[in-house]
């Protein structure tokens, strides 16, 4: 390796030399496809908005569609920012009492398996009720943007069930748990405005 | 396990198949791209044969029905651009450029590049294999609007439909994943001493064309997914009968076409950048000027999409918002031309082959430009949109994209890719066998489209204004220009191949030029540099007055 | 002066041009549909285009402060 001595002043703030301040591949990573995401999610929203606003005779939810759970799904929302918070907590606690950091960890996956859970119980409750992605746009838009977020919350149940196994094995990944944090919130935080504009 | 395994004794398929090194990526999507750019050739072969002989047999394909012309013309846009252009000028040159130039040894995360090409191989499978289902490959037009592209009953091709969305959706996930790795690994892995302003021009352009794209590919995923739903699930998103909407389609494609075509054309821009500079030896004038401007045309080339919607009916007040914004983004695009021009002049210019395809490109792309002014003015686009006009604007713009500046990077960075030269003379050759014949087949074209002829027409013969003969051997003589064009392309993949075992050994630098590329041997082996080089100055030190060389590479001290 | 004039009365229709597009725009499409959709579609455009520019200017300011 080339020391950085030899070299003038002005070419030494660079990420090579930079040291602590160098942001980890993997979290960097995960940031640039957490903008991809929300991109993703701002258009179906903006697509539902639009499809709402239009829809036939100003009726939304159309005529003989089911309303949506409104209040058992604020409870589930709850739920969720539960696990974001337990998440928050347990990433601080990892650096000084780890044990504590996974029992919160844990908390936060299992609350997270906990909000899924109860969105398919509602999916085949809508289903029942004749709420389907046929029958009209709002069902349509209902199963796609609900359906993609369950997506994502699956895929990060997963790589934090991974991450946390790992972790419970002894091995330190602070960059892989903090990319597989980032992509958590994520998904925290887009289903409030998911619920508001979706449900209300 | 498979790290422990000596380099020697890999396998071939462990070697070029399953390899994580960038530069057999880079290999792989370069030869996959100019696979799909040799089928995108011959269908245009064909339609353009349809368009001088209408309903005469075409030798190599057959009697051209109206149905199968709707395929040909939909896959050689779908594969022009997003199986050519996009593999060829981010994936390959990206993935072989990017580590070398900036001086490491491999990307940030080089399973997931190996996944991301995988999945390109994939998607490509998919669409070729489209051809072959029952109603054959998609007939809806690259833009793939609703109606028309949700019902099998509009565009009879219900398979091929599907299989098209599916195509693209693994193509931008392949993307998606190429990109992530691109951004993170010139951000972090430099070598020590580059500085932002030290990084090679088009190293920033593919990294600014990454950011672009990940930043608008969503929307059109989410589009994708929609669309792909009314057309299995029988979803109404797109159908205006049942509350949904069609125009919602062309927002969602726009968002992400035209920052597309930026995304393809930035590249372009960076590699002519490093060709100008070595061949005329001189300093790249205004570098930190094309930087910023670059950052500007990013920026506003997120605010003029709409303009691909103005006959579609949108709301006139947005029409002029996208009026305005759509020329003010030819600004920094003029500007970029000018500062290249710029570099030129007063250089010791050197006509190699790759020379000749770096002024052509800025020749040929100066006219797309100026033409894209009279389609962003809203009020004549309403006379020339979805006529020949457009075709030739764009193809002006893109031809030298996806053509000249491929053909220049390659001519350039053959020696490093390859160790060994190409022949310069076979290189004219080629050149001028294609950059006349490409304006002897789009200058006709232009004619017509002011003329009247609208695209995506089968035959002319059966509408009387444009029936006329002058407009159709202004037809005839585009497709004999394309002929032209595709016979003289057998001399390039000639001297590719025979090069590639009969040409001149390359040395290490043989076009004398400054980037760390060429401080290593060609080709470079794997893990690219011995020891890691140091970064001592910015990447167009020609000419620098006072020394004995004319050129100054990047990582020798002084 | 009176070539002045008219290129101010030029300038002038230049700018207000814009503000009257319903009636300067022979369009056939575009005043059909719902004023309110029209409306939602603008204001969606507005915030699906300044979006990215947020995200991706966002995330360079934050890197950039890191840095310094
Ligand atoms: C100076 C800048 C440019 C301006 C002002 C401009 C303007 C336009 C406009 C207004 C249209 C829509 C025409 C219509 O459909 O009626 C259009 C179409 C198109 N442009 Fe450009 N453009 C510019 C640069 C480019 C570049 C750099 C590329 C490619 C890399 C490009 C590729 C295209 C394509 C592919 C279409 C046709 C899309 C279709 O199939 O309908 N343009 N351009
Ligand atoms: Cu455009």
């Amino acid at each position: 390796m080339n020391s950085p001595a030899t070299l003038p002043e002005s070419r030494l703030t660079l990420p090579a030399q930079a040291g602590a301040k160098h942001l980890p591949n993997s979290v960097l990573g995960m940031i640039i496809f957490i903008i991809a995401e929300i991109m993703f999610f701002a258009a179906l929203m903006s697509a539902h908005t639009i499809a709402r606003s239009s829809a036939l005779g100003g009726l939304w939810p159309p005529p003989g569609q089911p309303r949506l759970p409104v209040e058992r799904t604020a409870i589930n929302t709850g739920v969720l920012l539960l696990s974001g918070v337990l998440l928050w907590l347990g990433n601080r606690y990892m650096s000084t009492t780890p044990k504590v950091g996974r029992r919160y960890v844990a908390g936060a996956i299992v609350s997270g398996i906990t909000f899924v859970s109860m969105q398919g119980v509602e999916w085949v409750a809508l289903l029942r009720e004749g709420l389907t992605q046929t029958a009209s746009t709002y069902g349509a838009f209902f199963y796609l943007i609900v359906g993609a977020h369950a997506l994502h919350a699956v895929v990060a149940i997963v790589a934090l069930t991974w991450v946390y196994v790992l972790m419970c094995l002894g091995r330190r990944l602070p960059a892989m748990f903090a990319a597989t944090q980032i992509f958590w919130y994520f998904v925290v935080i887009v289903w409030p405005v998911i619920y508001l504009r979706v449900y209300l | 396990m498979s790290t422990q395994v000596p380099h020697a004794e890999q396998g071939i398929f462990q070697k070029y198949f399953w390899s994580t090194d960038h530069k057999i990526i880079a290999m792989q999507y370069l030869f996959t791209g100019m696979a799909m750019g040799l089928i995108g050739g011959y269908l245009a072969y064909v339609f353009r044969m349809q368009l001088a002989f209408p309903g005469h047999s075409v030798p190599g394909f057959g009697i051209v029905t109206p149905g199968e012309y709707n395929t040909v013309v939909t896959m050689h846009g779908s594969i022009m651009i997003f199986w050519v252009a996009m593999p060829v000028l981010i994936a390959a040159f990206g993935n072989f450029l990017i580590p070398l130039m900036i001086g490491c040894d491999d990307m940030a995360f080089p399973r997931i590049n190996r996944l991301s090409y995988q999945i390109f191989l994939l998607s490509a499978v998919v669409l070729v294999a489209s051809f072959l289902v029952k109603g054959g490959a998609f007939g809806g037009a690259w833009t793939s609007y609703p109606p028309l592209s949700a019902s099998g009953a509009y565009n009879l091709t219900p398979l091929g439909a599907s299989l098209w969305l599916v195509a693209v959706a693994l193509e931008f996930v392949a993307f998606l994943l190429g990109g992530v790795n691109f951004i993170v690994t010139a951000m972090n892995s430099r070598a020590p001493g580059m500085t932002m302003y030290d990084i090679p021009m088009v190293v920033w352009m593919i990294v600014l064309a990454s950011i672009m794209f990940m930043a608008s590919v969503g929307p059109l995923i989410a589009g994708a997914v929609m669309l792909l739903f009314d057309q299995t699930l029988k979803t109404g998103f797109y159908d205006p009968a049942r509350g949904g909407d069609p125009l919602l389609w062309q927002h969602l494609f726009w968002f992400f076409g035209h920052p597309e075509v930026y995304v393809v054309l930035l590249p372009a821009i960076g590699i002519v950048a490093e060709l100008l500079t070595v061949f005329a030896r001189k300093k790249l004038f205004g570098y930190k000027t094309i930087l910023y401007t670059t950052w500007a045309t990013v920026i506003i080339s997120f605010l003029v999409w709409a303009h691909h919607q103005f006959v579609a009916g949108i709301d006139p007040r947005m029409a002029n918002i996208f009026s305005v914004t759509t020329l003010l983004v030819s600004v920094p695009i003029t500007e970029m031309v000018f500062l290249y021009i710029a570099t030129l002049y007063g250089g010791s210019i050197r006509f190699h082959t790759p020379m000749l395809w770096a002024v052509a490109f800025v020749a040929e792309f100066m006219i797309g430009g100026v033409t894209g002014i009279f389609l962003g003015a809203s009020g004549t686009d309403i006379y020339l949109h979805d006529t020949y006009f457009v075709i030739a604007h764009f193809h002006y713009t893109f031809v030298p994209i996806a053509i000249f500046s491929v053909f220049g990077g390659l001519t350039y960075w053959y020696p490093k890719m390859f160790g060994r030269m190409l022949n310069d003379t076979l290189g004219k050759v080629h050149f001028w066998g294609t950059a006349i014949p490409f304006n002897l087949i789009f200058i006709p074209l232009f004619i017509t489209g002011a003329a009247g002829d609208q695209r995506r027409t089968y035959n002319y013969a059966l509408f009387a204004e444009q029936s006329r003969p002058v407009l159709q051997h202004l037809r005839m003589f585009a497709t004999f220009g394309l002929l032209v064009m595709l016979l003289f392309q057998l001399v390039f993949l000639f001297n590719f191949f025979w090069s590639l075992r009969h040409g001149r050994r390359a040395e290490a630098n043989p076009w004398m030029a400054n980037t760390l590329e060429w401080t290593v041997p060609s080709p470079p082996p794997h893990g690219n540099f011995a020891k890691l080089p140091t970064v001592y100055r910015g990447p167009y030190e020609y000419g620098v007055p006072g020394r004995i060389d004319d050129y100054w590479p990047q990582d020798v001290p002084n | 002066m009176r070539a002045m004039k008219f290129r101010n009365r030029l300038l002038v229709a230049a700018a207000v041009f814009p503000l009257i597009p319903g009636t300067a725009w022979a369009c056939p499409a575009c005043m059909v549909g719902d004023p309110k959709t029209a409306g939602i579609y603008l204001g969606s455009t507005l915030v699906m285009s300044a979006l990215p520019l947020f995200l991706v200017g966002g995330l360079a300011y934050w890197l950039w402060r890191r840095h310094s």
